[in-house]
């Protein structure tokens, strides 16, 4: 079973190439992909990749010497496998104690003669029937070419129903695996029974998952895979009345949060409110009573979002990896802590809600949410999100895009502040709303415009109440 | 292809190192290709295969050094040095790592070339020269194809780093800056020439500016 390891071709006029450091030593078992030694050639150090698993049992070239491309460098074995290496062999394998001895030797920039132990095999893989083993393949990295649908790492190698590890080619795993292919079930055409590329790639033209082609609309022509199955998006609750079990409910915040942040490109744009007539109004209207009685900023906040989102519709947006989803009504969620965290209880079609629906609304979510109790589409459909910190000391903050909805408003305190009316310093009362946006679904200058009209609604409050 | 460019301002070097591991695992995972242009307070870096003797009396000085993952032998960073770390996927251009050397070379000469200074390469030894003088630096490293580190352009007139040095493991050479060649001594002026000049030699339909705050 030896396979070897040869220094990589890295370039067409690459003729050898330097091993500057192992990081793995004879005795070492090697996974696929780990890293097992860096080479060089003229300004530009490779990692080189282990494409075959098993143990390093021997290393075929000292820390800085210069080999020429397809030499054998190093030696993976079976474990258990007996070594046939030869004492001079062993005698160049460096020890890690051997490491700094060796370089301090080395003349300044020096090529020195290759390892006498081994001559090269040229190319020993081509031998073998199979693509050349050591050269760092050129794949695409996991993922391209790039789309926003969600793919956060690589999946595991599909396990055979049999248990047994299935000896495959690197390639082929890949191919395998992200095509969700058994490998347990493609007969392998390579050597010792190895499935290689073209055993899987037959597969699936056979009736596994459609092979890959080109994507029509969406980003532009770029031939596309079958899109990564769904991340699992925890239920919003349940459909029926009855008891969410909060202790899910961080962790469901954290899993939601982290892909969020690795996964939606944000940027940010805030703008400065003038509160002045909305801060008379919420108090005219809690003055008022009944129905506006508690009326707060964040109800104020729901309708003007929601208009907002009326006039600027591809805010209202989620992307579905091929096309931008537009919403036909806005579904404003209310970010709301609660004692175990974070709940985002909805106002569905918020725009076309009086003033006092969206108040009364508001308030029992609120309130299911405190209690932990929630029906129907409490928490289901929300197209935008609004995150309110205004009841605290928070001048402004960015906050994390919702998935799949394409903004999160984050909402400062109203602040006392020197404000310009007509060319005169007077007291004015300001607060900083934040737009956090998807750069996939939409571009600086719709987050602007809607928080022109966020802006607008908000200054001139009177069109909220109806 | 969209190319980010960002322009953090002065960046600790191993600030910028743990940013650059950060966008290769970003570049990997499908992420796109990015341009980082910045530049560092004074320290000194040798290659993974660099003679630490090139360091002469540099080493034990009160500038740091550090090894990295790079080809090349030692070099200095420092304010006025126009330091550009590219993060591309070359399998997407050529994995070819010459001829992603030969690309940095060209994009540099190009630049330079824009403030009028006729910069050239010298067979043998990758960088870029006029005439006799080292003007920039360049060591890269690759992980799965994917580039970091990059390249150092001296811009400004201070080159006092390099003479503790063998810089590049080359005795004797005379290092030269966009200043003292005549150009400007501002390498913020330097940058978009360089962000220009980078998008069109490997050919990316669109720049923009990089958005996502580097977190180390």
């Amino acid at each position: 079973m030896p396979i070897d390891v040869t220094m990589p071709k890295l370039s067409d006029t690459m003729e050898e190439g330097k091993v500057l450091q192992w990081l793995k030593h004879p005795g070492d078992t090697i996974a696929i992909g780990d890293i097992i030694a860096e080479v060089e050639t003229d300004k530009a150090t490779m990692e080189l990749e282990a494409y075959d698993e098993g143990v390093l049992s021997e290393v075929k070239v000292r820390e800085g010497d210069s080999v020429p491309v397809g030499s054998v460098i190093a030696v993976l074995r079976a474990p258990g496998e007996a070594q046939a290496a030869a004492p001079a062999a062993r005698a160049a394998a460096p020890s890690a104690g051997d490491r700094e001895h060796a370089r301090s030797d080395a003349p300044p920039g020096g090529a020195r003669e290759p390892a006498k132990a081994t001559r090269p095999d040229p190319d020993p893989g081509a031998a073998r029937g199979e693509p050349e083993r050591g050269v760092p393949r050129a794949e695409p990295p996991r993922g391209e070419p790039w789309r926003p649908t969600v793919v956060a790492r690589r999946p595991e190698p599909a396990a055979p129903a049999s248990g047994r590890r299935v000896k495959a080619s690197p390639l082929a795993r890949r191919i395998a695996a992200d095509h969700g292919l058994d490998l347990g079930t493609i007969a392998g055409s390579g050597p010792e029974g190895r499935i290689v590329e073209k055993d899987v790639e037959a597969a699936l033209a056979r009736g596994g998952e459609a092979a890959p082609g080109e994507k029509g609309g969406g980003t532009a022509a770029e031939p596309g895979r079958q899109p990564a199955p769904e991340p699992q998006r925890p239920a919003p609750g349940p459909t029926a009345e009855g008891r969410v079990e909060l202790s899910r409910i961080r962790r469901t915040t954290a899993k939601r949060m982290g892909e969020a942040k690795r996964e939606v490109p944000h940027f940010y744009v805030s703008a400065d409110v003038r509160m002045d007539e909305a801060v008379r109004l919420k108090e005219s209207l809690v003055a008022l009573g009944g129905d506006f009685a508690g009326a707060t900023y964040t109800h104020l906040l729901v309708k003007a979002a929601a208009i907002a989102l009326t006039r600027v519709p591809e805010v209202n947006a989620a992307y579905d990896g091929d096309a931008i989803v537009l919403h036909e009504r806005a579904n404003v969620g209310v970010a709301t802590a609660v004692d175990e965290g974070l709940l985002v209880p909805v106002v569905h079609d918020a725009a076309r809600l009086p003033l006092a629906a969206i108040v009364k609304r508001v308030r029992e979510l609120v309130e299911r949410a405190k209690a932990g109790r929630f029906q129907g589409d409490d928490l289901s459909g929300a197209t935008f999100t609004i995150s309110n910190l205004g009841m605290f000391p928070v001048s402004e903050f960015a906050a994390v895009v919702n998935q799949p909805q394409a903004a999160i408003l984050a909402v400062g305190a109203i602040r006392d502040v020197p404000v310009v009316d007509d060319g005169r310093v007077v007291p004015g009362r300001m607060m900083t709303v934040t737009l956090s946006s998807d750069h996939r679904i939409i571009d600086g200058v719709l987050a602007a415009r809607f928080l022109r009209e966020l802006k607008t609604l908000l200054e001139r409050p009177v069109a909220l109440v109806v | 292809m969209v190319l980010e460019v960002a322009t953090p301002g002065r960046v600790d070097y191993r600030r910028a190192l743990a940013w650059q591991d950060a966008l290769v695992e970003r570049r990997l995972a499908g992420g796109p290709d990015t341009l980082l242009l910045l530049e560092h307070p004074p320290v000194y870096t040798l290659g993974r295969g660099a003679d630490p003797r090139h360091l002469g009396a540099a080493a034990g000085g009160r500038v740091p050094v550090e090894r990295v993952g790079r080809g090349g032998q030692v070099t200095y960073h420092g304010p006025g040095q126009l330091v550009g770390y590219p993060i591309l996927w070359l399998g997407a251009f050529r994995t070819d790592v010459h001829w992603y050397l030969r690309q940095l070379e060209e994009v540099l000469i190009a630049t330079l070339g824009d403030v009028r200074i006729a910069a050239g390469r010298r067979a043998g030894y990758t960088g870029v020269w006029v005439e006799e003088r080292k003007i920039a630096s360049i060591g890269v490293g690759l992980r799965r194809w994917v580039t970091r580190h990059g390249f150092a352009l001296n811009v400004g007139p201070d080159l006092d780093g390099f003479a503790a040095i063998a810089p590049c493991g080359i005795a004797g050479v005379r290092m030269t800056s966009v200043a003292r060649e005549g150009g400007p001594s501002d390498w913020a002026a330097v940058v978009p020439i360089v962000a220009r000049r980078f998008a069109e030699r490997f050919g990316y339909d669109a720049v923009r500016p990089g958005t996502e705050r580097l977190a180390s």
